[in-house]
């Protein structure tokens, strides 16, 4: 058969799925090797592809590349899983089933913070009063040592002071607080950012800035 | 020629060993029956780990499912009944866990921006080095476009044809292993392989 002809009769057995001339198509002959089924009509069309020998190149065509198709899906898959990762692969699952067993662990968070117990020696009241006189004593230390305003007379003033006259608790926290430089408004503190911003140390992180991109700017630049 | 579906290999060696996992855990042998398993994974290992890197095609996604579907199978090994293929119950905890991770990625791609796919996703090895070059050329690019229509199946189209194709499943065992009913499995099959035929018509096959 020239290759004229083969191609022609490759297009005519191929060009519809269902069966013309007696010769089923390329998607039947699928069927057959991916779906195969014992009906009659897929019957006869084994028995047809059997006699044919138009239909049995084509099929025999099909099968390799399907077969060709799953060596690649295989060798695909064998080339990441060696026999290295499937051991390790079986060890971490061994690890997982030996730790099944054992009963659930609770973290906690931060670790370094959790609070050791007391020796059976030490009895739990004489920690908590350590504690509570720890605390008293840096606090009246705290205020006999400073300089403006000693003693518990700062404590008292802060309350006394923030309390306007029959009206609600709000003490004064400027009385209490270092005095920290309040804007007056959002465009000066926006303002101040700028500043900030064209500091010159600033400079090389806002090359930085501008070689990332915006979450915005990926969004329609990738679509 | 072969127009019935492949021989499915023998599963008596796992089902054997999985009762032998039961009845070590029933006689509160917790590291015999783990030892046991162990050996149950080394045989089924591989196979899943095909079918799980086909499935979602990612190394280490493909390796947490089929940690996980293994895992799962020993947690639920309770309710593993001995008369029936332990591959087929085992198959079914795998493909769970591969649509799972699936869903679960497809969440997470939504937050995220997709890397572009490149050629190297899709590799191939010649079967055979005996063709001319423009048959090689020619059998690369047809291959190519059948791994394509398959990686853009719809997800179930997918798994229904990789559990058929590249493990030689019947329906009613696809059925077995999905949950999905035989005739919805011939569908899924149908649908998959008219677009398998639209690809390699467009190759040029």
């Amino acid at each position: 058969m020239g290759r004229r002809s083969g191609e022609m009769l490759r297009r005519w057995t191929r060009r519809a799925d269902g069966r013309r001339g007696g010769h089923p198509g390329d998607e039947r002959l699928l069927e057959l090797l991916l779906a195969p089924t014992s009906d009659g009509e897929a019957a006869a069309r084994r028995e047809h592809v059997a006699a044919c020998d138009a239909c049995g190149r084509r099929l025999r065509a099909l099968e390799a590349v399907l077969a060709e198709a799953r060596a690649s899906l295989d060798a695909d898959a064998d080339a990441w899983f060696t026999e290295g990762r499937l051991d390790r692969q079986r060890a971490g699952i061994m690890r997982r089933l030996a730790g099944d067993r054992s009963p659930a662990r609770i973290l906690s968070f931060p670790g370094a913070w959790r609070l050791a117990r007391p020796g059976p020696g030490i009895a739990r009241r004489w920690v908590a009063a350590a504690a509570a006189a720890g605390l008293v004593l840096g606090l009246v230390a705290g205020l006999a040592l400073e300089p403006r305003r000693p003693g518990l007379e700062r404590l008292v003033a802060g309350s006394r002071v923030g309390r306007p006259e029959g009206g609600p608790l709000a003490p004064d926290r400027s009385r209490l607080l270092p005095p920290v430089p309040v804007s007056p408004s959002d465009e000066a503190f926006l303002v101040e950012l700028d500043a900030a911003m064209r500091a010159p140390r600033i400079e090389p992180l806002q090359v930085l800035d501008e070689l990332t991109p915006r979450m915005a700017e990926v969004g329609t630049g990738g679509r | 020629m072969q127009l019935t579906s492949r021989a499915v290999p023998a599963a008596s060696e796992p089902t054997r060993l999985a009762g032998l996992v039961k009845a070590r855990l029933a006689d509160g042998d917790d590291a015999g029956a783990r030892a046991v398993y162990g050996d149950l994974v080394g045989e089924l290992q591989q196979r899943a780990s095909r079918l799980a890197f086909s499935y979602v095609r990612n190394g280490a996604d493909a390796d947490d499912v089929v940690q996980e579907a293994f895992v799962k199978a020993f947690q639920a090994l309770g309710s593993y009944r001995e008369d029936r293929p332990f591959e087929t119950w085992f198959w079914r905890i795998l493909t769970n866990a591969t649509l799972d991770r699936l869903k679960s990625r497809q969440r997470r791609a939504r937050w995220q921006q997709p890397m572009p796919d490149g050629d190297e996703d899709v590799r191939w090895m010649p079967a055979s080095d005996a063709r001319t070059p423009e048959a090689v050329l020619v059998a690369r690019e047809t291959v190519r476009a059948v791994r394509q229509a398959i990686d853009d199946l719809p997800a179930r189209q997918r798994l229904v044809l990789l559990l058929s194709h590249l493990d030689g499943r019947t329906s009613r065992e696809v059925s077995q292993m999905t949950g999905i009913s035989e005739s919805t499995v011939r569908v899924h099959l149908h649908r998959a392989v008219h677009r398998l035929r639209r690809a390699l018509e467009r190759a040029g096959f």
